[in-house]
């Protein structure tokens, strides 16, 4: 890849990485409750009181560190580390769902999609391994947006990376 | 010990190398935790704020005007509860459990979304709210849905059951129930079984309703779904492929 080509690449890698996070906080953020219910369909032992402070945090999490992604700035390598815990934890959510014979939509884009989607992608994308699939894809892109800040190729004639 | 110490930092750039890097990875962790406890602040303002916001148990108990929750059934069948002195007193003064207030009265106070539908909306309050409608769980009632013999009615909102529903149920939000009910091919025999449902175990939507429905509505056999929608769905999928499932919706 020439290197005019590499910082191009590299924000529509940040926007691939971004926007499904901004994406999936402003859709929990409509409506908490339901965000909620979804935790409780996947049955964590976990006591009432953390899964309530999940439920009111995580759609946060997922907006401000989806922006710092998009914009590639301030905080870039913390908004990415928690991007990547967030992947994880999704991650062992969907499996842990489908290791259980738990037949439930992910509730990774909010509780309207699973209607409004009947057999398209985003309807893919809310069940276990779709939900799987996506988490992998999404890490990886987020490892070489990682590999790529720190080899200072993120933005054209600039070298911003390596601050951390 | 420190010989030990410095071979195993070797890798990492020596004795020197590994202290930066342990401050440098110190920072970094401060800096995430900051970022979450942004996002923690964020989300508590957020579902302090938001009409179906979540909240957490100490405020949820905080807000429950006399101490119990409605849909809690009494120890026997329509069988008021004993109530303390010092709930008996605000009984007296308020007029009950569930009474007509402002809004303006309790804003300040934290409120559930089902807590907040049933005051505002003055033709959604109980007149006797002990007199609440009884539960049932989905084992008991799950042949009889099937059969048509019971109607089920969805408490949530009308978004909600757009996104899913039990098979078979009917839309009636608890919010605008009154305008809602006229539309519905309601049964004729008020003998007839109904039984209500909202979210999930922890809503309070569906008593609510239920008992609404038992006061102010001539069918008598009216009951609430102990488990809710989505309890409903993981025990269904547990017994049944989905695709059968979306073929009954």
């Amino acid at each position: 890849m020439s290197n005019a080509w590499r910082p191009r690449f590299a924000l529509a890698l940040r926007l691939c990485v971004g926007t499904p996070l901004v994406v999936a906080g402003v859709s929990k953020l409509g409506n908490p409750e339901d965000f909620l219910a979804n935790i409780y369909a996947y049955r964590f032992p976990f006591p009432d009181f953390l899964l309530r402070t999940i439920a009111m945090g995580i759609p946060w999490l997922e907006f401000i560190s989806g922006v710092l992604i998009i914009s590639g700035g301030l905080l870039f390598g913390e908004a990415c580390a928690w991007a990547a815990v967030l992947l994880t934890a999704f991650l062992l959510a969907s499996v842990s769902a489908w290791a259980r014979g738990l037949e439930i939509g992910c509730g990774c884009f909010g509780p309207e999609t699973l209607a409004e989607s009947q057999g398209g992608l985003l309807r893919a994308l809310e069940s276990p391994l779709g939900a799987i699939a996506k988490d992998l894809l999404l890490g990886l892109a987020i490892a070489c947006l990682v590999y790529m800040r720190r080899r200072s190729i993120f933005f054209e004639g600039s070298d911003v990376a390596t601050s951390d | 010990m420190n010989g030990i110490f410095r071979a195993l930092s070797r890798p990492f750039g020596g004795l020197e190398g590994s202290r930066k890097g342990l401050v440098k990875t110190g920072r970094f962790v401060a800096r995430m935790g900051l970022l979450f406890l942004v996002a923690l602040m964020a989300g508590y303002w957020h579902n302090a704020n938001h009409p179906m916001g979540v909240h957490l148990p100490s405020a949820q108990i905080a807000k429950e005007s006399g101490g119990g929750r409605l849909h809690e059934p009494p120890a026997r069948a329509n069988e008021r509860p004993p109530l303390s002195s010092s709930e008996q007193d605000s009984s007296e003064s308020k007029g009950g459990l569930l009474t007509k207030v402002s809004a303006d009265e309790f804003a300040p106070v934290s409120v559930t979304n089902e807590t907040l539908q049933i005051r505002i909306h003055d033709d959604a309050v109980p007149e006797d709210p002990f007199a609440c409608a009884l539960g049932v769980f989905w084992k008991d009632i799950e042949k009889e849905v099937e059969m048509g013999h019971v109607l089920l009615i969805d408490a949530r909102s009308a978004s909600a059951f757009k996104a899913g529903h039990m098979p078979h149920a009917v839309s009636l939000p608890l919010a605008d129930w009154k305008q809602h009910l006229g539309k519905l091919d309601l049964p004729t025999s008020k003998e007839q079984g109904i039984v209500v449902y909202c979210g999930n175990t922890a809503c309070t939507t569906a008593a609510q309703l239920a008992t609404l429905l038992l006061e102010k509505t001539k069918f008598r056999n009216i009951r609430y779904l102990y488990e809710g929608y989505w309890d409903w769905k993981v025990l269904a999928s547990q017994a049944t492929p989905v695709s059968e499932l979306s073929n009954h919706e």
